[in-house]
């Protein structure tokens, strides 16, 4: 019989029972790690066992930590070894407990790498700037818990767009696109699909290059500028202000995009308080960007230029004008003619 | 009278004597005697002999003062030459060198020196990637000693010499095995490179001399110290590291790592301290620092900093921190020691690679303690992962505000974000290839792994040390240039030379110790045997040039006009140095060996004999792409006249190359320089060249494209168009197209490029006469490339065909010039910028113009490798 005494032993056993299994579960190699997993996938701490000392001791002060494991959530955790030479100690074990696991983009020692349940990556981190400098990683610590709150959320947003078509499902697809992991590999093919007008910009967001966005503008594919190279600024502004206007691409994009214009129209005569106009926008879509800090100092550097002319400069540039017309007007004329005897394909 | 004495004086007798019988060799043994080169660190004051101390040498022996090369055994008995050095006795401490005759030499031969490396293999430190282990000894100079550095070098310098038995190799390899005689050698080189008054006004200061005498008594810190960099003002380098000893208390504690698991890292900050004093010492990283504020004087004081000066220089009136980048440097790497943050085979490097790490660039932004500590935390790899490291900052030519990464613009605005850690603004904002490589090199020795920064033709790159060897990254070419290196020349073969040289650590350590050996004794007007000692140091460790350079100021007057001396000597250097390094070998023969062997052979044949030494020896699979060209044209034209001379060298080139085509650019240089004999001479020449092909055909590639770059190189079309024939078309295949125009003229015209391409070995970058098909043309890589064409004859162009190997995307604001003499030029055509078409068709409608030259041009700012599949040009007329 089951006394009021011994019932409550029991509802603390099954209450701890029931945090062990919420609690994360370690592994000694990878693949058992990802048979073990569930939908919070699979946590890979890297260290180099006979090169970085540090990474051998975080893995006590950190990737053992209790603060470690409840930031995994019901993540598998298995700790990888990596080492610099084939003949130090223990590294003919290395590659058994790695396995199936890909290797590590070797920019830093640790680094922790997330894996859902499938063995797809869709998320990792390493050095100081992401663990903390203190051996406990306060920073890595809160990193876990983020990435694993967004595998999860996609997961949940995945399952809920699925039953859905059209802008319906092409919304939900959108925020998984906004989370800070890795998308699905089929992301963008589905969103096209449910999307296929872009209406709620999540295509454009997500194929924009900033990069390209910019060459494409400085006309420069490799990226050095042509020293005799003109701006059409009004074209430029006109290219430039469609996307920064658009809340639908990502800020840091926008945020460049104001960027690029706001350098090449610092070089022309146009007024302070406008360039002032153009940074502090930058500011405005998203102070806390490095873009959107570095508004201050840009302001400084360059708001404060004062472009007024006098009428000798108003004439001198006037008549560069006229020249630089000129020359532009024989050289097109040169060109139809040459283009009379000349054709080329 | 002791019989010593009236010995001695038989001895001077004896060369009054022999001076008399033979005038001539005073000039030579004055010069020797005095030796000022001898004992040359050319920018140190040394102490001039006096007239008293004149040597007593045995004049029966003709050829004095240098070793049989050939081995063949020395029957002379070089007499002890430094008489009794009066300073030696002035503290009435030593004793000199008693009896003469224990100095006799005695030769040394190849089976000797190979007996000596075995042995130093045996000890197991010739792998070099261990540090030297010197015996455990420590002197028991008291800081007082230190104080008066002249009076300490002549005391080391009489007891050096109380100990030497004779200078032949067993008394010598007995000699150093004694640690004590180690010991002696390091700290008399240490004084040797210092200005003493300097060092003397420096040993003053009671706290420097108290903090540093425990490391100068200690022989493995300063035999590492003295011979694993080059160790110019020691004086400046001394007072650094006194600074970093009270900046660092701790520096002598030893850190056991892991609980003693892994190798401890004892004595490793102090030969970290070392390695940095000494190359911001030579690098002149040191005293241009900004006067200190009031407050930061105060701050130096708040954390225990005595102010520190120059040697020499005024205490307390200093407000300049004259050694803050090197001491922030220190600092660095002692608190990643002590937090065992390093890469965990950093305290197993050898010292000389410890110089890399932590003795790079101490002027520049990336070598800042916060910028190394950066990397530190962010970019720890395996060793080898450095070669990637550089591709972690993106490419950007132009910043996101459309400044160029030439201007002064491009990291301005990013400043704020990033104060005093230029690598994360780097890897943030962008960089183009000198930012890459500088990262990579940075990230690298911030974690205790060696690197270093390269310069190649219009690029930079960086190479990176492991597995025993330096390995290229972000590297286009192979003729790099280290932009800076521990000693000597900044190349990279001279880069190779010395890292084969330190990793057979202890032999090298045993010929730097001769090699001080004979330095002092040089000093102590001995020179015959200094040069003795010269010669079994050069023979134990061929590869270390230094010595050479004693050896060769010394023995280009003594070895005289002696050729077969020298072409002992030439052989020697060939053997030993031109099968690993053979352009350091050339320049070696060019600067040292040829000036002064080649005024003593007379006979062609001798100097033939020389030359076929060095290109028998060539052994490595490694192109030429140093300037062989100078070691060439100085052998050819010593030769002289004849033609039977100059034929047999080309003969000996030709049969040499055949073996190691790799070495074809040689063959280059014979058809160029063969085409300026005349047309007879040429020709023989070509029936070299087809007969070594006949006998290897296995060199044929290689050897033809030697034929085809001395073609270029001479604008021979036809020759250029016969050796071509084989390659041209191979395997191509062409897009569809239509003819530009009527007939075909191009065919059988020589393709002239503005920069050949780099790749000397790969006979279809340089098989570029035009055929049917177009031939194939392949540049180099950089701005304002030309491809010029040489029609075989005049002709109205009706139209032109260019097809680029992989389309034309590549390709702006290039164009067509033409022009019939090949002098002035026409512009015929601007091309459309980056088409997506295969291939470029310009038609002429009307108004043919008439041309012998086409020249295709890539534009002045366009950077880019010319590679075309094909250029056709077609006549106006009706096709036949």
């Amino acid at each position: 019989m089951i006394t009021r005494k011994s019932s409550k032993v029991l509802a603390v056993v099954a209450l701890l029972l029931g945090s062990l299994v919420q609690a994360a579960q370690r592994a000694n190699t990878f693949d058992e790690a990802l048979e073990k997993a569930g939908d919070d996938g699979v946590i890979a701490y890297c260290y180099g066992p006979d090169w970085n000392a540090r990474s051998v001791k975080l893995l006590q002060t950190f990737w053992k930590s209790p603060a470690a494991e409840e930031a995994a959530g019901n993540a598998v955790m298995v700790a990888v070894p990596f080492y610099e030479r084939d003949d130090a100690k223990g590294a003919d074990e290395a590659a058994s407990i790695r396995g199936k696991m890909p290797a590590p983009p070797f920019s830093v020692c640790p680094t922790v790498m997330f894996f859902d349940k499938s063995g797809r990556k869709y998320a990792d981190f390493q050095g100081s700037d992401y663990l903390g400098s203190d051996d406990e990683c306060t920073e890595g610590v809160k990193n876990i818990a983020k990435y694993i709150q967004a595998l999860r959320k996609q997961q949940e947003l995945l399952a809920q767009a699925e039953g859905k078509v059209g802008l319906e499902k092409a919304k939900l697809l959108v925020e998984v696109g906004n989370l800070p992991i890795e998308k699905p590999a089929d992301f963008m093919e589905q969103l096209e699909l449910a999307d296929p007008t872009d209406k709620l910009g999540g295509i454009r967001r997500h194929k924009f290059n900033a990069l390209q966005f910019m060459y494409k503008q400085l006309d420069t594919p490799d990226g050095f500028l042509k020293p005799d190279f003109e701006a059409d600024y009004a074209q430029m502004k006109k290219d430039c202000f469609e996307i920064v206007e658009d809340e639908a691409y990502d800020p840091r994009d926008r945020q460049a995009v104001l960027n690029l214009y706001i350098g090449q129209s610092r070089r022309e005569a146009i007024q302070a308080n406008q360039l002032k106009g153009f940074i502090k926008k930058v500011n405005k879509i998203d102070p806390n960007t490095d873009y959107g800090k570095l508004s201050p100092t840009l302001v400084n550097l360059w708001g404060n230029i004062k472009h007024k002319l006098t009428s000798e400069e108003r004439k001198a540039a006037r008549e560069a004008k006229r020249a630089k017309d000129k020359e532009k007007k024989a050289k097109k004329r040169d060109q139809r003619r040459a283009a009379d005897t000349i054709e080329i394909e | 009278m002791k019989p010593r004495y009236v010995y001695l004086i038989i001895l001077a007798l004896g060369l009054a004597g022999g001076y008399m019988a033979a005038p001539g060799l005073l000039p030579v043994l004055e010069k020797a005697i005095h030796g000022e080169k001898v004992v040359a660190k050319p920018d140190k004051p040394k102490t001039e002999p006096t007239q008293k101390e004149t040597p007593v040498v045995d004049t029966k022996d003709k050829e004095s003062g240098d070793f049989d090369w050939s081995g063949e055994p020395d029957d002379g008995m070089d007499r002890l030459a430094d008489a009794e050095d009066p300073d030696a006795f002035q503290d009435g401490e030593e004793e000199a060198i008693t009896e003469d005759d224990d100095l006799e030499g005695e030769n040394v031969t190849p089976e000797k020196i190979a007996k000596y490396r075995r042995k130093g293999k045996g000890q197991g430190e010739d792998d070099g990637l261990r540090p030297v282990r010197e015996p455990a000894h420590k002197s028991n100079f008291s800081p007082a000693v230190w104080k008066q550095p002249k009076v300490l070098k002549r005391r080391l310098a009489g007891r050096l010499r109380t100990r030497l038995k004779g200078v032949d190799q067993d008394s010598i390899e007995k000699y150093l095995q004694d640690p004590e005689v180690r010991l002696m050698l390091a700290q008399w080189e240490l004084l040797n490179r210092c200005d003493l008054d300097a060092l003397s006004a420096l040993m003053k200061d009671r706290v420097a001399c108290e903090s540093l005498a425990p490391l100068l008594n200690d022989l493995q810190w300063v035999a590492d110290f003295v011979y694993d960099g080059e160790l110019t003002n020691g004086e400046v380098a001394l007072s650094m590291l006194a600074h970093f000893r009270q900046v660092d208390p701790k520096m002598d504690e030893e850190v056991l790592v892991d609980g003693g698991d892994k190798p401890s890292n004892v004595g490793l900050k102090r030969r970290v301290a070392g390695a940095i004093a000494i190359q911001f010492t030579r690098n002149g990283w040191y005293g241009e620092d900004k006067e200190l504020s009031k407050e930061e004087l105060e701050s130096m004081k708040d954390l225990g900093y005595i102010m520190p000066t120059l040697p020499g220089g005024k205490k307390g009136k200093n407000k300049k921190d004259v050694y803050r980048a090197a001491r922030e440097r220190y600092l660095y790497f002692a608190e990643s020691i002590d937090q065992d943050r390093l890469n965990g085979y950093f305290a197993q490097l050898p010292t000389w690679l410890i110089h890399y790490c932590c003795g790079w660039k101490g002027n520049s932004p990336f070598g800042s303690a916060n910028t190394m500590r950066w990397l530190r935390d962010n970019c720890a790899a395996p060793s080898r992962a450095y070669t990637g490291m550089a591709f972690q900052v993106p490419y950007l030519p132009t910043n996101v505000y459309g400044d160029s990464i030439f201007s002064q613009w491009y990291y301005q605005p990013f400043d704020v974000l990033y104060p005093d850690n230029f690598a994360k603004e780097t890897r943030d904002v962008g960089a183009v290839c000198g930012g890459l490589s500088h990262f990579g090199t940075s990230a690298a020795c911030a974690n205790g792994v060696p690197a270093i920064t390269m310069g190649e033709p219009g690029h930079c790159a960086y190479a990176v040390f492991f597995d025993g060897k330096w390995h290229g990254a972000n590297s286009l070419s192979e003729d790099r240039h280290p932009h800076w290196s521990s000693w000597g020349e900044f190349t990279w073969s001279a880069l190779q030379m010395q890292t084969a040289m330190y990793m057979q650590g202890a032999i090298t350590r045993d010929a730097q110790m001769v090699c001080t050996l004979a330095t002092m004794l040089g000093e102590h007007n001995n020179p015959v045997n200094a040069l003795k000692l010269f010669e079994l140091s050069v023979q134990m460790q061929p590869l270390y040039r230094p010595v050479w350079d004693f050896y060769m100021d010394t023995a280009a007057r003594s070895l005289g006009k002696r050729p077969r001396k020298w072409l002992g000597v030439n052989e020697f250097v060939c053997t030993s140095i031109t099968p690993e390094h053979p352009e350091m070998c050339s320049k070696f023969l060019l600067e040292r060996i040829y000036p002064s062997m080649l005024k003593t052979l007379r006979s062609p044949k001798q100097k033939l004999a020389a030359f076929e030494a060095y290109f028998k020896s060539l052994n490595i699979n490694e192109k030429a792409q140093w300037e062989f060209h100078l070691l060439l044209d100085m052998q050819y034209q010593s030769l002289g006249k004849a033609r039977t001379h100059k034929e047999k060298f080309m003969q000996i080139l030709v049969d040499n190359v055949a073996l190691h085509p790799e070495f074809c650019q040689m063959i280059a240089w014979a058809v160029k320089t063969a085409h300026g004999e005349g047309k007879p001479f040429a020709k023989k020449v070509m029936a070299m060249i087809e007969k070594a092909i006949q006998d290897h055909p296995d060199s044929k590639d290689l050897i033809s494209c030697g034929v085809i770059r001395g073609a270029e190189e001479i604008g021979d079309m036809e020759l250029a168009n016969l050796w071509s024939q084989d390659y041209l078309d191979s395997g191509k295949q062409m897009p569809e197209y239509e003819p530009a125009g009527g007939n075909l003229v191009s065919a059988g015209g020589l393709v002239t490029l503005s920069k050949y391409n780099d790749d000397q070995s790969n006979i279809i970058h340089h098989a570029a006469a035009l055929t049917e098909k177009g031939g194939h043309i392949y540049s180099a890589f950089g701005k304002h490339q030309t491809v010029t064409v040489e029609l075989p004859k005049k002709t109205r162009i009706g139209g032109i065909i260019i097809i680029p190997t992989n389309g034309c995307g590549s390709y702006r604001t290039w164009k067509i010039d033409i022009s019939a003499d090949g002098q002035t030029w026409k512009t015929l055509t601007e091309l459309p910028d980056g088409s997506k078409e295969p291939y470029i068709r310009v038609c002429i409608k009307r108004s043919h113009p008439t041309a012998k030259f086409i020249r295709i041009d890539s534009g002045e700012d366009q950077l880019v490798g010319i590679n075309f599949k094909a250029i056709l040009v077609y006549d106006n007329k009706k096709v036949k």
